[in-house]
């Protein structure tokens, strides 16, 4: 493989990348399985890179569609080797999530740019509140404990928190569109 | 079968355990279930799951800032020079080098994240309590069930340190008080900041840092000196151009536009100076960090500045004496049914109002002695254990009421934090509390014999005058001077708050009563629930109590703000 092909790659897969973790980590039970499987998944895509083909007018979302296929067959790989006791989906329910996500894989590029703005639409407790909750690392446990707060009070803000900013994200995608 | 409105909550929590992680085998197997048979469902989950890693990246790869927030909470000790690698090493998610670079990098741009200002907060606050307000009146008295979470004061996170002393002029700042992440500044005298890592740093003026976590702050101006226990051990101080970790015991800083200097009074220290390899220092040692440009070691030369707290000792003991003398003129208001300025306390808190009589002295049940306003000569009583409580026994019928009390909350973990209660509720007994949401929250009891429709646990027909939010955790171990009056002959109902009337309601037709008892009743607590449910009837307030005025009469507005201001700490 030539040197244009590397570029062409890494530039493909810069842009694709955090859609594909997405993608795995609505088969897996958590951020660390997808980001194991995503790696691997990295790999598979280099070594059959000569596999891809661009049919239609934009190569990004062939390749989107084309990765997020091959990674499907990683986490199912992946999730065979989890423990049965795990928290995994069973295969009828993960199949459908795959298949959903794949068509659904375009919406998520403008939902990031909405969040962008909705973000900043927080007050700055709100969003210092994210960040920390954020912070690569952190235990909620911990956290909430050095906050003096339970575990469970500290979630449920979050959750609050970030189901504001679901909801916003879907206004402005919706508004989006209907223009 | 459950309706449509649980049936889509239910599903968001479900969906939220599963993001967080915290879901149990036998819910992710309802949820499984669910999924399987629900489109939209899954959808759903696909979209929380995308806002989760939306967050995650973009927040986690704010590089540096994150990097040693990560550090902070996590209280690791950074001696061991490991785990820095090891959390970059998390963030490295990818395989692909390159791709990986690219995603830090976008992420550091787009992210220039401003800190959590109190004011804004507190305006953020006041705001929402207006808006709630109207819908919350239109209830015939306290909703019988609530998620307890619901009006959890927000902003809890942003308590890193409590202001321990502090000397000089300030308008700004109270003792006690709890700071979040922010700036710390202070122009004259000095002051003491208890990290809640347990690190202790003295300030001396002008000075200025801005508090990070519990276990970090950035230097901006100043002398300080930082004092390390073992279980405080990787607190950090940043500057401009520096990171100085406390591996154990003191140190002390100096730092003027932006050029440092550190020295070591006992311990060791590691210096992380621009891109130098990492320095220690032990004690005796000193090193000169400038904002540009290599560090360079410097002779040891005291600049640690002196614990010159004495004189706000002095001054403390003034204020006191006269707050107690107005505190005696004020007892001889012939309108006080009783007043509990909390001094010579023992077993009982005595009423000194002049009217009063021995009767009424509050008996005090489990609620300690504690500081009050003036630490080391006023006394207050907390009521932080779950039966504390101060009992009293004022009888009589009146024709309007004030009650107005200073008050120091700590928390507000109950649903309702109790300030004085009447025992029974009966017909026009009064309450007086706090809802966990901040809002201060007055009421008497119209009609015990009747049940409000569509409320039949509520004791009987009453109105819940709520004041907009008055306290968050900002607040958090400020003392705060509370009134609020009942006056049915002006048909009004205020609530004050540090003299300033901050609601005004008006009496109707529905709700009016002008015969006031209150017979037995508490102080901090309720004494007789009607209803067992722990998070109704456990209401003792989570602070303390200082001064208590019960005034059978209205007080004006004037007269409130009068009082609050001949009682209030002056320095």
């Amino acid at each position: 493989m030539n040197e244009n092909e590397y570029t062409r790659f890494v530039r493909l897969y810069t842009k694709v990348e955090r859609d594909l973790r997405q993608f795995i980590r609505s088969l897996l039970p958590s951020w660390h399985d997808a980001d194991e499987v995503l790696q691997l998944a990295a790999l598979v895509l280099w070594k059959k890179f000569d596999q891809f083909e661009s049919k239609g007018e934009d190569e990004e979302v062939d390749f989107i569609r084309w990765a997020c296929v091959v990674s499907r067959f990683e986490a199912l790989a992946y999730r065979k080797k989890l423990a049965r006791d795990k928290l995994v989906f069973r295969e009828e329910v993960f199949e459908l999530m795959a298949l959903e996500a794949i068509e659904e894989v375009d919406d998520r590029q403008s939902e990031r740019k909405a969040l962008e703005h909705c973000l900043k639409q927080l007050s700055s407790a709100q969003n210092e509140f994210i960040r920390l909750a954020y912070t690569p690392g952190v235990k909620v446990k911990e956290l909430a404990l050095k906050a003096g707060v339970k575990p469970e009070a500290f979630y449920m803000r979050l959750n609050r928190l970030r189901k504001k900013l679901q909801s916003c994200v879907q206004r402005s995608v919706q508004s989006q569109q209907g223009v | 079968m459950m309706n449509r409105t649980s049936q889509s909550e239910q599903q968001e929590s479900l969906i939220d355990d599963y993001i967080n992680g915290v879901i149990s085998e036998a819910e992710f197997e309802v949820f499984e279930q669910q999924l399987k048979e629900d489109p939209e469902l899954r959808a759903r989950l696909r979209q929380a799951i995308a806002i989760d890693e939306y967050l995650r990246e973009d927040f986690a790869s704010q590089c540096e800032v994150t990097a040693t927030w990560g550090d902070a909470l996590k209280g690791n000790d950074l001696a061991e020079g490991e785990h820095q690698t090891k959390l970059v090493a998390e963030k490295k998610v990818a395989w692909w080098p390159m791709a990986v670079a690219a995603t830090l990098a976008i992420g550091c741009l787009v992210y220039g994240l401003s800190f959590f200002s109190t004011t804004e907060y507190a305006k953020e606050y006041a705001k929402k309590g207006t808006e709630s307000d109207v819908a919350q009146q239109q209830l015939d008295g306290e909703p019988p069930e609530e998620d307890s979470s619901k009006g959890f004061a927000e902003g809890f996170a942003e308590g890193f340190a409590v202001l321990h002393e502090l000397n000089g002029n300030h308008e700004k700042y109270q003792v006690g008080k709890t700071l979040g992440a922010g700036a710390f500044k202070i122009e004259e005298g000095a002051a003491e900041l208890h990290f809640f890592c347990g690190a202790r740093v003295v300030l001396e003026a002008p000075a200025e840092i801005r508090i990070i976590s519990a276990w970090e702050a950035k230097c901006i101006e100043g002398r300080l000196r930082a004092e390390v226990p073992p279980a405080a051990r990787g607190f950090k101080l940043v500057t401009e151009s520096s990171e100085i970790i406390d591996l154990g015991t003191e140190f002390a800083l100096e730092i003027s536009d932006g050029d440092a200097t550190v020295e070591v009074i006992d311990g060791e220290v590691a210096v992380l100076h621009r891109s130098e390899l990492e320095t220690r220092l032990r004690t005796g040692e000193a090193r000169y960090l400038p904002k540009i440009g290599d560090s360079e070691a410097r002779a040891y030369s005291s600049i640690s500045p002196t614990k010159n707290f004495l004189e706000v000792e002095s001054k403390r003991k003034e204020s006191f004496g006269v707050w107690l003398r107005e505190s005696e003129s004020l007892a001889r208001d012939e309108r006080l049914l009783a007043y509990y300025n909390f001094q010579d306390i023992d077993h009982v808190v005595p009423n000194i109002a002049n009217q009063g009589d021995e009767f009424s002295d509050a008996s005090i049940v489990m609620a300690t002695k504690e500081d009050g306003r003036w630490p080391g000569y006023k006394t207050a009583l907390d009521f932080r254990r779950a039966g504390a409580r101060a009992r009293v026994n004022i009888p009589g019928e009146f024709e309007a009421l004030t009650l107005m009390a200073w008050v120091r909350i700590d928390s507000l973990d109950r649903s309702y934090s109790a300030l004085f209660m009447g025992d029974g509720y009966e017909n026009g007994e009064p309450h007086w509390q706090i809802k966990e949401d901040g809002r201060l929250m007055f009421s008497v009891m119209i009609d015990d014999s009747r049940q409000p429709p569509g409320n039949p646990l509520s004791g009987g027909i009453h109105r819940v005058y709520f004041s907009p939010v008055i306290w968050d955790f900002s607040k958090s171990g400020e003392w705060l001077h509370l009134a609020s009056t009942y006056d049915p002959e002006q048909r009004e109902v205020r609530h004050f708050v540090n003299g300033e009337c901050v609601h005004e309601d008006t009496i109707i037709d529905k709700y009016y009563t002008d015969t006031l008892r209150i017979g037995a009743g508490e102080i901090g607590n309720w004494g007789q629930p009607f209803r067992r449910v722990p998070t109704f009837a456990i209401r003792n307030l989570n602070g303390r109590i200082d001064e208590l005025g019960i005034y059978g009469a209205a007080l004006g507005k004037d007269e409130v703000k009068e009082h609050y201001l001949r009682t209030k700490v002056q320095f």
